[in-house]
């Protein structure tokens, strides 16, 4: 039960922060969190990998082209790590950091996306009836 | 003098004289009437396997004969039977049609479901974007694949009217309905293009659009063009209601009141034949009923031949359009309690456009059986 192990980090990962904070070593919470945050993900990085191969796999039987769902997995990932990573700025109250993470992760996305809209409209002006 | 004269018209008509003529077998007479009529061609439009199933016979010219002889037997039974078999058939290959459209769907509902627990709305947003495009791509070279028939079907019908109706308004004409023929048959023949015109080159691109903007306005939640859709979808169908609405009425009319006037003519005239000539007189009316009898059953067998050859061409891309309809409504209706509203809300617009273009279809077919049966009923309202 991976569900137990995550939620035994975090509870252990949020009382050594609140231990933290009340004492004069501050920073050390920033670490925690970020420890924590890190290891949770590993736990469910495992999963994450499943579901892209079943879909993958559901994409090849339904004759889809590998390019477009890769491109989709890529743009949805970028905006998790971005999430990931703004979240960690803010808990450190370094919220314009987080917002120019934001502002990359959105440019990226939009570069990732550029092919998805080229082969739209491709597809828009090569349709005939 | 004038007794003189009657005694010599007398002994003329009484001399006897030979008549000699060949003897014609049925399927002679087939042969003629069908000269004109492209037989050859069939292949291009129908499929001779799904004839067989539905008639029994490979090739239209065989089931003419068979009516005309009276061997054609329509087994509701075994008609329904096959019906079903192709239709099982037709799902059976359409099958991998329905798991990819509902892999699509269910592959992209949980995509944008599980981004829009966690991410910020701004990224959110972006994201969306970017997956709900690769998604209608994927649905619209899906979409546009399997309803491009559509216009093939239609082309196809209106090539076997054009090459269909003209020995019916021979047949027509040599019964006599010399003005139903020459008003109709223009009218006709300028109407069936007209529709073929109407519905490829206007109906279908402009619903097309319709749709594609209708899945374009659901990108951004900011950008609305539904009302425009909305408009566009209410003119295409009022294009096709009104297109069918008018030829109805006017053919109904004219050929109402020319069959009439014709059936007027025959009689006066078959009348005035009968009681001017004398003796040979009736003899020549009775023929010409017996010669418009027959050739009515002709004109009766090849309009069973012409309905059951445009079912024959429009049953299979038909029902695989519908099929693809049924496949994507079934997806929007599964996927949409949990997956965001504009996938489903995608899905539900193409289920519909595709619902429109499987309505031209049987709009075409269903037109083309009513013209083939007023031209039947013209026909036998000019021999009463």
């Amino acid at each position: 039960m991976d569900i137990l192990k995550i939620s035994l980090v975090a509870i252990i990962a949020c009382i050594i922060n609140i231990y933290f904070q009340s004492s004069d070593n501050k920073e050390y919470s920033l670490y925690i969190a970020l420890t924590g945050g890190l290891l949770i993900l590993t736990f469910s990085f495992n999963y994450i990998r499943s579901i892209f191969g079943i879909i993958s796999t559901l994409a090849d039987r339904a004759n889809l082209q590998s390019e477009q769902i890769k491109s989709t997995f890529k743009i949805i990932s970028t905006a998790y790590i971005a999430q990931f990573a703004s979240d960690i700025c803010r808990d450190a109250n370094q919220t314009s950091l987080a917002s120019k993470v934001d502002i990359a992760a959105k440019f990226i996305i939009l570069y990732l996306s550029l092919p998805i809209i080229i082969s739209f409209f491709n597809l828009l002006s090569s349709f005939e009836l | 003098m004038s007794k003189k004269i009657l005694i010599i018209i007398v002994i003329i008509i009484s001399l006897s004289t030979n008549v000699y003529a060949d003897e014609i077998t049925i399927s002679e007479i087939t042969e003629i009437i069908t000269e004109d009529f492209d037989f050859e061609n069939q292949n291009e439009y129908i499929d001779s396997e799904i004839l067989y199933q539905i008639t029994g016979y490979t090739t239209l010219k065989d089931m003419l004969s068979g009516i005309i002889n009276g061997d054609f037997r329509l087994n509701i039974k075994d008609l329904f039977n096959n019906i079903l078999d192709i239709v099982k058939k037709n799902f059976n290959s359409n099958i991998h049609m329905i798991i990819s459209v509902s892999i699509i769907s269910i592959i992209y509902s949980i995509l944008t479901n599980t981004e829009s627990a966690y991410l910020e709305k701004e990224i959110e947003k972006i994201t969306f974007c970017a997956v709900y495009i690769s998604m209608i791509t994927i649905l619209i070279k899906f979409t546009f694949e399997s309803i491009r028939s559509s216009a093939t079907i239609i082309n196809n019908l209106i090539t076997f009217i054009n090459q269909f109706t003209p020995v019916f308004f021979l047949l027509i004409t040599t019964t006599g309905g010399v003005l139903t023929s020459s008003v109709i048959y223009p009218i006709m023949l300028f109407y069936t293009s007209f529709i073929n015109a109407v519905i490829c080159n206007l109906v279908i691109p402009i619903s097309s659009y319709g749709y594609i903007l209708s899945l374009c306005s659901k990108v951004i939640n900011t950008i609305d063009f539904s009302y425009l859709t909305n408009f566009i979808k209410k003119f295409t169908y009022f294009i096709l209601g009104a297109s069918f609405t008018v030829f109805g009425i006017i053919v109904s009319f004219e050929g109402i009141t020319f069959a009439s006037i014709d059936s007027l003519r025959f009689g006066t005239v078959k009348y005035t034949v009968s009681s001017v000539i004398p003796v040979i007189g009736k003899f020549i009316a009775d023929s010409a009923d017996v010669i418009n009898g027959f050739l009515n059953i002709i004109k009766n067998s090849l309009g069973l031949l012409g309905t059951i050859a445009v079912i024959t061409i429009m049953i299979i891309p038909s029902l695989k359009i519908f099929t693809m309809y049924l496949s994507i409504r079934i997806c929007s209706i599964v996927i949409q309690p949990f997956a965001d509203k504009r996938i489903s809300e995608a899905l539900d617009n193409t289920a519909q456009y595709i619902f429109f273009i499987c309505i031209c279809v049987i709009f075409t077919t269903i037109m083309l059986i009513v013209i083939i049966g007023l031209l039947l009923i013209f026909a036998n309202n000019i021999f009463k």
